[in-house]
């Protein structure tokens, strides 16, 4: 049970973290930069729901 | 089985973790490193802020909105630019007023050397008497100040204002 707190600790703080980079750079990303950040984050979600099914969540 | 299962799950959480470490590395490489400049500009005691590469800023054709200012009264200019990268920036300023594709005054010429992870800051004046020549006969006219570097060129369009908005006069009651 312990180790589920820490696993939901880490994606608060990853959630929270890319969310203060978002709200003080998403601005001067450019066009690139915000694809692939949109790619990146819909992946980051996307293996972070199948490695928390795998352990299963 | 049960170890090839393990691998999957920590494979699954290895490439999250890159996904989410090549989103940090978008946002400082792409979004934070850069010569970056502000523009303040004071007058009735109001200062408007314009930052040039924020795309939140709306602006036409290239060129942004500096606001309204009232013949006769000075307006104050603090051009910010900072290089947030790790080499010095060197760059020739200037400054100057158009009107029309004319050009009325220049306002700054200088060069500019800032160090890495620093800013500096350039301030001028533009007073009414500048534009006089121009203004005179008009009640109202737009100006662009282009601010000019070997990189980049940033316009801004302000009004003139020469008379102040003169009210109705007052009905009598009857």
């Amino acid at each position: 049970m312990r180790i589920y707190a820490l696993y939901g600790f880490g994606i608060l703080l990853c959630i929270s973290g890319v969310g203060y980079l978002a709200a003080e750079y998403v601005r001067y990303l450019s066009e690139v930069g915000k694809l692939l950040s949109l790619v990146l984050t819909t992946g980051m979600f996307a293996f972070l729901g199948k490695f928390l099914e795998a352990i299963g969540w | 089985m049960v170890a090839g299962m393990g691998h999957t799950r920590y494979l699954y959480l290895g490439l999250s973790l890159a996904c989410f470490a090549g989103i940090l590395g978008i946002f400082i490489v792409d979004g934070y490193l850069g010569v970056y400049d502000i523009l303040y500009i004071t007058y009735d005691e109001y200062e408007r802020e314009i930052e040039f590469d924020n795309q939140w800023v709306p602006e036409s054709e290239g060129a942004y909105y500096g606001g309204e200012i009232a013949f006769g009264k000075p307006a104050y200019f603090r051009y910010q630019i900072e290089n947030r990268t790790f080499s010095s920036y060197e760059d020739r300023l200037t400054v100057s007023v158009w009107e029309g594709g004319n050009k009325l005054v220049d306002l700054v010429d200088k060069q500019v050397k800032i160090t890495s992870f620093d800013s500096a800051v350039v301030e001028w004046t533009l007073t009414s008497d500048e534009l006089a020549t121009s203004v005179i006969n008009e009640e109202y006219s737009n100006y662009t100040i282009r601010i000019s570097s070997s990189s980049r060129e940033r316009k801004v369009i302000f009004g003139y204002r020469v008379r102040s908005i003169i009210p109705p006069p007052p009905v009598p009651l009857k």
